[in-house]
């Protein structure tokens, strides 16, 4: 392909089996316009491999391979690898995995990129589900929420797992949480983490009209809300020690975000006061975390070489 | 963009499963229930302005720095706007949704400051042709009735029996109205349409003169005269808010009571009136022979009023609002109405701030090639009804749409 | 250059002549030495690649499967456990077509625990179309890692190189290492069909609907079938260059046989010496060492079993249920000729037992007067049962 035709491509195109009103979809286009053509995708299977297009067709117009579950970050590791050793230090290698093919299947292979400090930006879309399975729970999905295996006979007990936390205990250079309702705020972070070298790990939040139960114009609505009350707060980690917070609306109580979903019916009936609790809880924890007195410097950036 | 789905025999596949070709030939489309409509319509501050000023429109092109189209808009809709920018009591204002955030956009400023400028602007206008009006009286329904007819291509001549022309406007104080920016203004009015304007003129209907009798039309606006006014023989009264066709070749606006007898601040009322009567005898010129079409045909004038509801407060008040200084009157520099300018949320009007297409998870509502619109491509939309919701200013709405 | 060596330092050796530019490394017992040796030989820069010390063997197919794609030479070394864990990657390898070459070093798999020679592992993974070459020695370790990189890459298709556990990995033995310069000539670099290339972008492996996906197995299938007759032009070629011989079968004394007995790997050597051993008490018996498996060297095998009436097929591994399984796949091969070929079954040498001449002649002897000390268990006898 030449230059030309490479500067008019768009790397995003339409045709593909996203659910109308698709958070995920949405989120890889933000994600592509940030980081760009020089970029090569490593996705496992879950709901973007099966709606990136019907072989011999695809969506996408930047190199992607559609992996086995397990194994994103070791594959993403390994074209790094192959890059690199061919002389090629500028291509991204994105790792691009479901909630279920990181927090869950993938981790083992997540934590042993992370150790290696191999040279791969891995996103996580996070759902809060098996969504391409038909939703059933996996260990991103909150405390409370519907799903086919946590039904409203027995709903899930346990908290979301914090994914972030352990990625910053690994000491990676850059970890942070995006959200496809905060476009400028997931620009400006890809854009930075594309020129970190070494691990970096990113948690997209992306809502899930099918699985969340909420009308499918409300994609980016719920994502703010989720925002705006905390329940998935903006920030950055640097080299696991150094927790920023990002520019946020002003906090707000939880059922401006439950309200919208079908899958915390339940909650919102009998229980969102405990739900709120745990939010403000989470909330205090990160906020703790993020006191300048906390860390031994205050870094607005990072270094990229 | 490819629609044929590429057809593939087994020699065709490459060794390794390698993908040949995009996903555009799967017709999403086809999953919708409902279509979004990308439809500009009419601001509060339009819907209420008596002459129907497209506000937000001038105020885009302002705000992008397109200062003779923003001209050009308001001069096409409002033939007098030194003067309406300084008397009217600019309803727009009052229904201004920007009242929600901090307060109304002042317009009125922004309107003096555009007409103030003196750029010299040609409008869009027919060519000439041979049909002959004559109108008589010059206060606002009687220029700017003549104005329209003007620009649509016909020849008019305002006759005035008064020194001045401005009926009722002359009256005015000075400080109201400066008489120079009055004859200046008027003195555009007549340039831009051009008609002709002779002041000093008392018709008598018993004796026309060469004007009057050769007129194909002719239009009186009383206005300005006393209550007992009685209309000449042979002419019939027409009121351009309620009248539908002007049968007879010679006619008299009647105005309902409320605009009875002069007022000032009301000047937008006669300016639209003017322009409704301007429509009609228009219908009435061209109605044999059907071939003139209208100049600037002000599409905005069939809009719906955008639904208050689908204006997002929230959106602007999360946004980077522009610090407005303290309201000041007086004549505004540059900078201060570029400012208020930009404070304009535009209100039913799209102003290409693409929240549709960068919140589109189909890439199917997109900019066009010349950039000044966007269109949903109706071949993969599924019709979630994001870019709806997402419209800060209610310009997309989903629509049941029947093949 | 003759040099006594380790087999698994030769397999070291191996990808280091090959020029690998990606390794993964896992340590797993008896593979171990592989990894170290490389590890130690790309850290002093003997060799320019990415060396990448990952946290399973999952994770080392699928790194290399990751960096293959981006058309880099990639190589990794496992054995039974881990050979296991990586199953699925095997297949996916395979599938989308990536010439990785593996060595695995033949170790019985769990439950219980035993670390010593036993064929089950490659063989329980001979449906995940890898191709796979049985070694007899270290040098042809060594050597066949530089074949199977020409043949992989011809073909676009990953291959297994396979040696014994500790006959093999922990046995010194001489070897001749080539010519860097010489194996240049022979493996020049690795030019993909295609490749994850951001100036011709396309995706790999999306889901792919019933009708092309039959089409795509048949014609790996086919590729797969072809493998024998790439290895063996390669192997004539290698030949040529360096003189040594690698054949997908070898056959010992078959022109004349009535008998033959059949195996893979290092007890092959003891085979010989048996059947020199029973034709000097006038059997006219001969053995043939199956190198290669998959594909099954059906050509070279009928070629050198055509005399032959009686097969004894001695299984290092055991597909449970069922029987030996490379007497299986004589079974499938020999189907048309099932009237005149009798094949007797043989599990012996499991998890490590010794396959010597101690045990071979015995097992002859059973099979062909029917009476011995192996035990019967379906189709097969079992040698070293404990009575």
């Amino acid at each position: 392909m030449n230059e030309h035709a490479r500067r008019k491509r768009n790397l995003f195109t339409p045709g593909h089996y996203g659910c109308p009103g698709c958070g995920a979809t949405l989120a890889m286009r933000q994600t592509l316009c940030a980081l760009g053509e020089d970029t090569i995708v490593v996705m496992p299977a879950g709901c973007w491999s099966t709606l990136i297009g019907i072989y011999p067709y695809t969506c996408l117009t930047v190199p992607v391979v559609s992996v086995a579950f397990a194994s994103t970050a070791a594959v993403a590791a390994g074209v790094k690898a192959g890059l690199s050793i061919q002389g090629n230090g500028h291509t991204t290698v994105l790792a691009w995995a479901g909630d279920g093919g990181t927090f869950d299947i993938g981790l083992q292979a997540l934590s042993g990129a992370a150790e290696r400090n191999d040279d791969i930006l891995f996103i996580c879309y996070d759902n809060e589900a098996y969504m391409n399975t038909g939703i059933q729970r996996s260990s991103a999905t909150p405390a409370g929420a519907w799903t086919t295996t946590t039904p409203d006979s027995a709903l899930k007990d346990q908290k979301k797992k914090n994914i972030v936390e352990i990625m910053a205990a690994h000491r990676i250079p850059y970890a942070a949480t995006v959200s496809i309702g905060a476009p400028e705020d997931l620009n400006d972070k890809l854009k930075k983490a594309k020129d970190v070298r070494g691990s970096r790990f990113v948690h997209l939040f992306a809502p899930c009209p099918t699985g969340w139960g909420h009308a499918s114009e409300l994609t980016i609505e719920v994502a703010r809300q989720a925002v705006k009350s905390r329940v998935f707060p903006l920030y950055e980690v640097f080299d696991g020690e150094i927790w920023q917070l990002s520019p946020m609306a002003d906090k707000i109580g939880v059922d401006a975000y439950l309200k919208y979903q079908r899958r915390f019916k339940k909650i919102l009936a009998e229980d969102y006061l405990h739900f709120q609790m745990q939010v403000d809880e989470d909330w205090q924890r990160l906020l703790n975390k993020c006191q300048p007195n906390n860390s031994t410097s205050h870094r607005q950036g990072v270094d990229t070489g | 963009m490819e629609f044929e789905k590429k057809i593939i025999s087994a020699s065709d596949l490459p060794i390794m499963p390698s993908t040949i070709g995009t996903m555009a030939w799967n017709r999403t489309g086809d999953w919708r229930y409902l279509t979004p409509a990308v439809a500009n319509k009419l601001a509060p501050c339009t819907w209420d302005c008596p002459a129907a000023v497209p506000i937000s429109e001038y105020l885009n092109a302002l705000r992008n720095g397109h200062v003779e189209r923003g001209l050009k808009l308001l001069l096409a809709n409002n033939p007098l706007p030194r003067l309406t920018g300084r008397l009217c009591y600019h309803p727009c204002q009052a229904k201004c949704v920007r009242r929600k955030i901090d307060r109304a956009i002042s317009i009125q400023q922004i309107e003096r400051f555009l007409a103030d400028l003196g750029t010299d602007v040609t409008i869009e206008k027919n060519s000439k042709t041979d049909k002959k009006v004559a109108v008589i009286g010059s206060g606002p329904l009687g220029l700017s009735c003549a104005f329209y007819l003007g620009c649509w291509g016909c020849q008019v001549v305002v006759l005035d029996p008064r020194d001045q022309a401005g009926g009722a406007l002359v009256d005015l104080s000075p400080e109201k109205v400066d008489p120079q920016l009055l004859v200046n203004e008027i003195g555009r009015l007549i340039r831009l349409a051009d008609i002709k304007l002779e002041t000093g003129v008392a018709v008598d209907f018993d004796r026309p003169g060469e004007v009057v009798s050769k007129a194909d039309l002719v239009i009186l606006d009383p206005t300005g005269l006393s209550e007992d006014f009685s209309v000449p023989a042979g002419a019939v009264a027409f009121n351009p808010f309620a009248d539908k066709t002007v049968d007879s070749d010679i006619i008299a606006a009647k105005l309902p009571q409320n605009l009875k007898p002069f007022k000032a601040p009301m000047i937008a009322h006669y300016i639209g009136a003017g322009r409704l009567m301007a429509r009609k005898a228009f219908d009435r010129l061209v109605m044999p022979s059907g071939q003139l079409r209208l100049a600037a045909p002000n599409p905005h004038l069939s809009r719906q009023m955008v639904n208050i509801e689908d204006i997002r407060i929230e959106h602007f008040l999360s946004s980077d609002l522009a610090e407005r200084a303290i309201a000041k009157h007086g004549t505004w520099e540059w900078e201060r109405a570029l400012q208020e300018a930009e404070c304009c949320l535009s209100c039913g009007t799209c102003n290409l701030c693409l929240q549709c297409v960068s919140f589109c998870p189909d890439a199917s509502i997109r900019l066009d090639e010349d950039e000044t619109a966007v269109t949903v491509d109706l071949d993969h939309c599924k019709g979630c009804g994001i870019c709806a919701y997402e419209c800060p200013r209610g310009v997309i709405t989903m629509e049941t749409i029947s093949a | 250059m003759k040099k006594v060596m380790m087999g698994t330092e030769a397999a070291a050796l191996g990808a280091k002549l090959a020029r690998v530019q990606v390794v993964s490394g896992y340590p797993i017992t008896p593979q171990t030495v592989i990894v170290e040796n490389l590890a130690d030989i790309i850290g002093r820069s003997e060799l320019k690649a990415k060396y990448m010390p990952v946290e399973s063997e999952h994770s080392a197919m699928a790194s290399c499967i990751g960096a293959s794609l981006t058309g880099a030479r990639a190589f990794t070394a496992t054995s039974s456990q881990g050979l296991a864990y990586m199953h699925e990657m095997l297949h996916y390898a395979a599938g989308v077509r990536v010439p990785v070459v593996m060595v695995n070093c033949n170790r019985a798999l769990a439950s219980p625990w035993n670390l010593y020679c036993d064929h089950t592992d490659s063989l329980a993974q001979r449906d995940t179309g890898w191709g796979q070459y049985y070694c007899a020695d270290a040098q042809d370790v060594l050597d066949s890692i530089l074949i199977a990189y020409n043949v992989a890459e011809q073909a676009f298709l990953p291959i297994m190189i396979n040696m014994d556990a500790f006959y093999l990995t922990h046995t010194s033995e001489l070897v001749d290492v080539p010519d860097q310069k010489v194996v240049d000539i022979f493996l020049p670099s690795y030019q993909p069909s295609s490749k994850l290339d951001v100036d011709d972008p396309k995706t790999f492996g999306n889901v792919c609907g019933a009708d092309l996906f039959t089409s795509i197995k048949y014609r790996r299938h086919c590729d797969t079938l072809s493998l024998e007759k790439v290895w063996d032009r390669a192997a004539t070629r290698f030949c040529d260059l360096f003189n040594r011989l690698h054949p997908t079968v070898e056959a010992y004394q078959t022109e004349d046989a009535d008998v033959c007995v059949i195996g893979i790997g290092t007890a092959s050597g003891a085979m010989r010496l048996a059947v020199d051993r029973l034709r000097e008490e006038g059997l006219k018996v001969g053995s043939l060492r199956l190198a290669m498996m998959r594909p099954f060297p059906r050509e070279g095998f009928e070629e050198a079993i055509a005399n032959v009436r009686h097969l004894i097929v001695i299984d290092r591994d055991v597909s449970f249920g069922a029987e030996g399984i490379v007497a299986q796949e004589l079974k499938a091969i020999l189907f048309d000729r099932h009237g005149d070929v009798k094949l007797t079954s043989f599990i012996a040498g499991v998890g490590g037992k010794d396959i010597s001449v101690e045990t071979i002649v015995p097992m002859v002897q059973q099979a062909i007067s029917g009476a011995g000390t192996a035990v019967e268990a379906g189709t097969t006898l079992w040698a070293d049962v404990l009575p």
